[in-house]
C-alpha cells in the first residue's frame, strides 16, 4: 500500500494545481449548462424572435400580415434607424429574422402579384420556420386579394392559416429538459478525459521519475502490482470527482435525475470515468513529458468530444465520422446518454442496447489496462 | 549580445522537440478534426427520407386531397420525395411507432387531422408541416372555388383548382441581405486560431524559465552573467514569438490553403490579427513565468487552464456561449485575449467597416503591453541572498 499512499501524497502536494484545473473544468461545465440553449430541432413549438422594418404603414394588408406574424413569433422592438443596430441584433441572435416591408408591398399584393421581400436571417431552424410563415401568408393573401379587401381579407387569410391539428405525443418525456440533461452528461466527456489524463499524468510523472523508476525496477515489486496500486489511488481521486459532477448534475436537474433515468446516467458516467482512468494511466505510462501532456489531453478531450457528438449533435456529423468514432469509447458513452434521454419506460429494448454500450466501454478499459501493463513491462526491459 | 542570445534561445526552443511538436501539431490535428466533424453540417442533404404510417381503415383513405398529396410526396419518381408510407391499422401503427420503425402516423377524426408521434423532432415537424399545408390548401379551395364559379361559370372546377395550386406552389422571392452568414464551422476555426495564439504562452514560459534563477541551475548561471536582464528577457521573448509565429503561420496555411475554409477577403488583416494575437499569447506566458513563483509544472498547468477557459468563453465549445457572455458579462470578454482574436475575425468576416476589428487589435496590443509592464516590474531588482 506504500505506492497507494505515496500517490495520494503526491496528489496532496500538487493540490493547488489539481484544484485549479478541476475547478476550472467544473466552472466550465456550470457555465455551459447555465447558458445552454437546447439545440432542439422541433421548432413548431418555439416562437422565433423577429424584427419588422415596415415602410408600408398605412395599409390594412400589411397590418394583417404583421398581426399574423405576431401570433406565431415574438416581434421585437429594435431601433431600426441605423442599419448597424439591425446587423448587431442578427449577429447576437437577438432576432432570428428581419423582414423589410417595402412601400409597394400592399399594392403588389392587391394586384395579385407576389412581392419580392428583403430579409436578414441567422440561418438556423428558427429562421427557416419564420421563412415558412412569411411565404405561406403572402401566397395565400395573393390569392384572396382577388375577391376580398381590407379587414375581411385579413380575417379570411387568418382563418385559412389557423391550423388546429390534434397532435398526440406517446412519450411523456419533456424534450427540452431531456436534451439539456443529456448534453450535460455528454459534455462531461471532455471534463472527465481532461481531468483524468492531467492529474494521472502528473502523479505518474513523479513516480516514473528516473531514479525512482530504476529503484522500482530492480526491486522484487511486480510492475503490475505497482500499476494496480496506482490504479486504486487514482481511482479514489476519480471517484470523488465523479461524485462532485453528479452533485452538480443533481443541482441543475433535480427532478429529471431523481428517477431511473438519473440512476442510468450515473451508472453510465461511472463506467465511463473508470474508462478515462485507465486511459489516463496508459497515457501516463507512455509519456513523461510535461509539455506534451497539454497537447495530448486536449487532442483526446476535444477530439473525442467533437467526433463523438458532445459539442455537435450526432445527427449533424457526417456518416463517415460517425462510423469512425465507433472505435472511441466516448461514442458509446454519448450513445447511452442519448438513449437514456429518450427513454421513459425501461424495458428489454432499453437494457439490451444500454448493456451493450456499457460492455463496450468496459472492454475498452480492459484493453487499456492490458496495454498499460505491456508498455510498463517493455520500459522495464529497456 | 542580443542577437547572440536570440539565436541560441531559438535553437534551444527548437531542441525541445516535444514542445514544438505539440504546439505545432496539435492545432493542425484539431483543425482537421473540426473539418471532419463539421463538413456535413452545412449539407442540405441532411434530410433523409423516413417512414410514416397512414391508418388504413379510416376516413383519410377516402379523402382525395390527402390521398393525392401523400402519394405524390412518397412517390419514388419525385425528386422532392419526403417519406415512405405504410398503410396500417391503429394497433400495428402503435407497435411500429414504439419500435421507432415509423416516425409517426396520420389519421382523420371527423374530417380533422390527428397526428400521433412518439417524440418531437425534425421529421415530426416535417410531417406536421405537410399536414398543415394540406389543410390550408383544402380551405383555400373550398373558399375560392365557389366564388370563382359564380364569377366565371364556364370555367371547369379542375381548372380553378389547378390555378390555385399553381399559385400556392409558386416561389416567394426573399432576398437574403444578411452580411456574410457565418457558418458554424468558420466560428470554430476562429477560436482555434485564438487558442493556438495562447499556446505561444507555453513556448515563452519555456524560454523565460531558462533565465530565471529559481527554476533551474541554468537559470542561476544566466542570472549571474553580465548580460543585462533586459537583453536576456527580451531575447527570450522575441525568440518564443518567432517560434510561435511559425506555428501560427503553419496553422493559417493549413486552414486557408489545405482545408480551403473561407475567412473573407481581407488577407492582410487576417495576418495582422494573427501576429498581434501571437504577441499577446507570448506576453501572457512572460507574465505567468515571471510573476508566479511556482514550479514549472504548475506554470504549465495554469497556462493550460487559463487558455482553455478563455477559449471556452470565446465560443470554442459552442458559439452560443460567446453570444451570451457578450450580452450578460461583456467586460469578461473584453479582457479575454482569445475573444479579442475571435471577435476580430468575426468583424472582418461580418462587418463592412474596420472599426470593430481595429478595436480588437488595439485591445490585444494593450493586453501585451500590460503583460510586459507587469513582468518588467516583477523581474527587475530580483535579488537573491548571497548564501
Amino acid at each position: 500500500m506504500t505506492v497507494f499512499k505515496k500517490a495520494l501524497k503526491i496528489m496532496y502536494k500538487e493540490k493547488f494545481q489539481i484544484l485549479l484545473y478541476t475547478g476550472i473544468l467544473i466552472g466550465v461545465c456550470i457555465i455551459n449548462q447555465t447558458f445552454n440553449t437546447t439545440q432542439d430541432s422541433t421548432y413548431y413549438d418555439v416562437k422565433p424572435d423577429i424584427m419588422i422594418v415596415n415602410n408600408d404603414k398605412e395599409s390594412t394588408i400589411t397590418e394583417g400580415f404583421i398581426n399574423y406574424l405576431d401570433k406565431y413569433t415574438n416581434i421585437k422592438d429594435i431601433d431600426s434607424s441605423k442599419e448597424e443596430n439591425i446587423n448587431d441584433a442578427v449577429f447576437y441572435r437577438e432576432v432570428n429574422y428581419v423582414i423589410y416591408i417595402d412601400n409597394d408591398f400592399s399594392e403588389k399584393l392587391e394586384n395579385g402579384i407576389i412581392p419580392e421581400i428583403n430579409i436578414k436571417q441567422t440561418g438556423d431552424a428558427n429562421s427557416s420556420y419564420t421563412e415558412l410563415l412569411v411565404e405561406k401568408y403572402i401566397k395565400v393573401a395573393s390569392l384572396y386579394t382577388k375577391y376580398f379587401t381590407g379587414k375581411e381579407l385579413n380575417d379570411k387569410v387568418e382563418k385559412v392559416l389557423d391550423n388546429d391539428i390534434n397532435i398526440e405525443l406517446k412519450t411523456k418525456v419533456n424534450q427540452t429538459t431531456a436534451s439539456l440533461t443529456s448534453s450535460y452528461f455528454s459534455f462531461l466527456n471532455y471534463a472527465f478525459i481532461a481531468a483524468c489524463v492531467y492529474v494521472i499524468c502528473m502523479v505518474l510523472a513523479s513516480i516514473k521519475e528516473n531514479n525512482i523508476q530504476k529503484r522500482n525496477n530492480i526491486s522484487s515489486f511486480k510492475s503490475s502490482n505497482l500499476n494496480k496500486e496506482l490504479l486504486y489511488a487514482n481511482g479514489l481521486f476519480v471517484f470523488i470527482m465523479w461524485i462532485i459532477y453528479m452533485i452538480i448534475g443533481l443541482i441543475f436537474f433535480k427532478d429529471n435525475l431523481l428517477n431511473m433515468n438519473g440512476i442510468m446516467y450515473g451508472l453510465n458516467s461511472l463506467v465511463f470515468i473508470f474508462n478515462c482512468l485507465t486511459l489516463g494511466l496508459l497515457i501516463g505510462n507512455i509519456t513523461n513529458n510535461k509539455n506534451a501532456i497539454g497537447g495530448i489531453l486536449n487532442v483526446l478531450g476535444l477530439g473525442t468530444s467533437f467526433l463523438c457528438g458532445c459539442f455537435v449533435p450526432t445527427e449533424y456529423l457526417p456518416e463517415m465520422v460517425v462510423k469512425f468514432s465507433k472505435i472511441l469509447p466516448s461514442y458509446w458513452y454519448v450513445n447511452s446518454n442519448n438513449l437514456i434521454s429518450q427513454t421513459d419506460v425501461f424495458n428489454t429494448n432499453f437494457y439490451s442496447e444500454f448493456l451493450i454500450n456499457i460492455g463496450v466501454i468496459i472492454g475498452f478499459s480492459i484493453i487499456f489496462i492490458v496495454l498499460t501493463n505491456i508498455i510498463s513491462k517493455k520500459k522495464l526491459s529497456k | 549580445m542580443f542577437l547572440h542570445t536570440l539565436k541560441y534561445n531559438i535553437k534551444t526552443l527548437f531542441k525541445n522537440r516535444t514542445l514544438v511538436f505539440w504546439t505545432y501539431a496539435f492545432p493542425l490535428v484539431l483543425g482537421l478534426l473540426f473539418f471532419l466533424a463539421f463538413s456535413n453540417i452545412e449539407n442540405d442533404e441532411l434530410f433523409k427520407v423516413f417512414d410514416i404510417g397512414v391508418i388504413k381503415d379510416n376516413e383519410i383513405v377516402d379523402n382525395e386531397i390527402y390521398k393525392k398529396t401523400l402519394e405524390e410526396l412518397s412517390n419514388d419518381n419525385n425528386k422532392d420525395k419526403l417519406f415512405n408510407i405504410k398503410y396500417l391499422s391503429i394497433s400495428e401503427a402503435d407497435k411500429l411507432l414504439e419500435s421507432k420503425d415509423i416516425e409517426g402516423y396520420i389519421l382523420l377524426e371527423n374530417n380533422k387531422p390527428k397526428l400521433v408521434f412518439k417524440t418531437t423532432g425534425l421529421n415530426q415537424t416535417v410531417i406536421k408541416t405537410v399536414v398543415d399545408e394540406i389543410e390550408e390548401t383544402t380551405k383555400v379551395i373550398y373558399d375560392l372555388v365557389p366564388i370563382e364559379l359564380v364569377n366565371n361559370p364556364d370555367q371547369s372546377i379542375d381548372n380553378i383548382v389547378n390555378n390555385i395550386i399553381i399559385k400556392l406552389n409558386s416561389e416567394v422571392i426573399l432576398n437574403n441581405k444578411t452580411n456574410g452568414n457565418i457558418s458554424y464551422m468558420t466560428i470554430e476555426y476562429f477560436t482555434l486560431i485564438g487558442m493556438t495564439c495562447m499556446y505561444a504562452a507555453m513556448i515563452s514560459i519555456q524560454a523565460i524559465n531558462q533565465a530565471l534563477a529559481n527554476m533551474s541551475s541554468k537559470g542561476k548561471r544566466v542570472s549571474i552573467a553580465k548580460t543585462k536582464k533586459t537583453t536576456v528577457v527580451l531575447s527570450a521573448f522575441l525568440a518564443s514569438y518567432i517560434v510561435a509565429t511559425i506555428g501560427i503561420a503553419l496553422l493559417l496555411a493549413f486552414i486557408l490553403l489545405v482545408l480551403n475554409i473561407n475567412f473573407g477577403n481581407h488577407v492582410p488583416q487576417i495576418i495582422l490579427l494573427s501576429l498581434v494575437g501571437t504577441l499577446a499569447g507570448t506576453g501572457l506566458g512572460l507574465l505567468i513565468a515571471s510573476t508566479l513563483k511556482v514550479s514549472e509544472t504548475s506554470k504549465i498547468g495554469i497556462t493550460l487552464s487559463f487558455s482553455m477557459t478563455m477559449s471556452f468563453l470565446a465560443g470554442m465549445m459552442g458559439v452560443i456561449l460567446k453570444y451570451k457572455v457578450d450580452t450578460y458579462l461583456p467586460l469578461l470578454n473584453k479582457i479575454n485575449p482569445v475573444n479579442m482574436i475571435t471577435d476580430g475575425f468575426y468583424s472582418l468576416y461580418y462587418y463592412d467597416t474596420f472599426e470593430r476589428f481595429n478595436f480588437n487589435v488595439i485591445s490585444l496590443l494593450v493586453f501585451t503591453l500590460v503583460c510586459l509592464l507587469i513582468s518588467y516590474i516583477s523581474l527587475r531588482r530580483q535579488r537573491y541572498d548571497s548564501i
